[in-house]
């Protein structure tokens, strides 16, 4: 899971490190952290609380493209509510948006929800659901959620960041994009640059991954694809064909990140 | 409107089942290094190809203008064109 959970690990922990440093230190809340469950309580509900902020905000933004993209109000909701991952939504409205193959959205969305899959690893390592709690366990299985377990230094902990960040975050995603969804049906989504607002997360989801070599060259060969096929084929088409690139260049074996990776 | 539906239902299904899975296989078989290598470069690849196809998006729907001129027009895409950005799925 070296993959996944470094760079999640990072993410957890600066958003930890910030609202730790925030808080302030006077004897009231001394006192009320000595009444705590456990030391790391606080530190998870403010970061919970941050990532939640932001999911709000995240939210907001996708029940305006989602509607300017031609889904209903009620679609994007369900969308949001359902789906519940970011990255898939956002491809599969973009790729409605252009007028791409329902096949290809949909290709786009499952493929982009796979990490979610490995998530679940972890997740299920810290959460141990049994029987029919795996149901609701895996609905709020996403990056955040995942991030901020991980991030934690004991079982405990761990298990309560991640209810603390999953259902925060489903609240105010699903209530975001439902405020989005409505706004953005009265709002003019072009002139306020929104419509640039889906590329632009896509940017900000892809530019982390960009620090490591291999990413780099599966960015730089998804678009070498995605330019010499955008005019010529179907909308949408191009995505799943980056799709393979990924596939083809996780094939590749690497001798000298193999020793990495068996480690 | 029902190939939408149809494509936002199988999709947030889909996108579920695969968070069920994730908790419900055991982890040596999601562990082989293999298998995760690929599965961190697919959201790099595609979320790049996503950029890409935005922006150079023929609907003008993103309303990205390119003064540069490109090789070659983009004549496959006028039958998913037009006014409105769900055409193809009515």
């Amino acid at each position: 899971m070296a993959i996944f959970a470094s760079g999640l690990r990072d993410i957890a922990r600066n958003v930890l490190l910030v609202s730790a440093t925030t808080a302030p230190s006077t004897h009231a809340s001394a006192a009320r952290e000595s009444r705590d469950a456990f030391p790391e309580q606080r530190a998870i509900i403010r970061g919970a609380a941050g990532i939640g902020l932001y999911a709000g905000a995240f939210g907001l933004t996708f029940g305006a493209v989602a509607t300017a993209s031609g889904l209903s109000a009620i679609q994007a909701v369900a969308m949001s509510a359902v789906m519940f991952t970011g990255a898939s939504q956002f491809a599969l409205v973009g790729i409605v948006a252009v007028g791409g193959a329902p096949l290809a959205a949909l290709s786009a969305a499952l493929l982009l929800g796979l990490r979610n899959a490995f998530y679940g690893v972890p997740v299920a390592r810290l959460v141990r659901p049994r029987g029919l709690r795996r149901l609701w366990t895996a609905h709020f299985v996403i990056d955040e959620s995942t991030a901020m377990a991980v991030a934690q230094p004991n079982p405990q902990a761990g298990r309560y960041a991640f209810w603390a960040t999953g259902i925060t975050l489903f609240a105010l995603w699903t209530l975001g994009t439902l405020a989005g969804a409505l706004i953005g049906r009265g709002i003019n989504t072009s002139a306020l640059g929104l419509d640039a607002a889906a590329p632009a997360i896509f940017l900000a989801l892809l530019w982390p991954q960009l620090a490591r070599d291999r990413g780099r060259t599966a960015a730089l060969g998804a678009v070498i694809v995605t330019l010499s096929l955008v005019t010529v084929v179907p909308a949408g088409i191009p995505i799943i064909a980056a799709a393979a690139v990924a596939i083809l260049a996780g094939l590749i074996p690497d001798p000298s990140r193999q020793e990495a990776e068996e480690r | 409107m029902t190939t939408l539906w149809g494509t936002t239902l199988a999709a947030s299904v889909g996108c579920y089942g695969l968070k069920l899975a994730g908790v419900s296989l055991p982890g040596s078989l999601l562990g082989h290094p293999k298998v995760q290598r690929i599965a961190g470069l697919l959201p790099i690849a595609m979320l790049s190809a996503l950029v890409v196809t935005d922006l150079f998006d023929a609907n003008q729907h993103y309303s990205v203008n390119w003064h540069t001129p490109l090789p070659g027009p983009a004549p496959a895409r006028s039958h998913y064109g037009g006014d409105a950005p769900s055409s193809s799925y009515s």
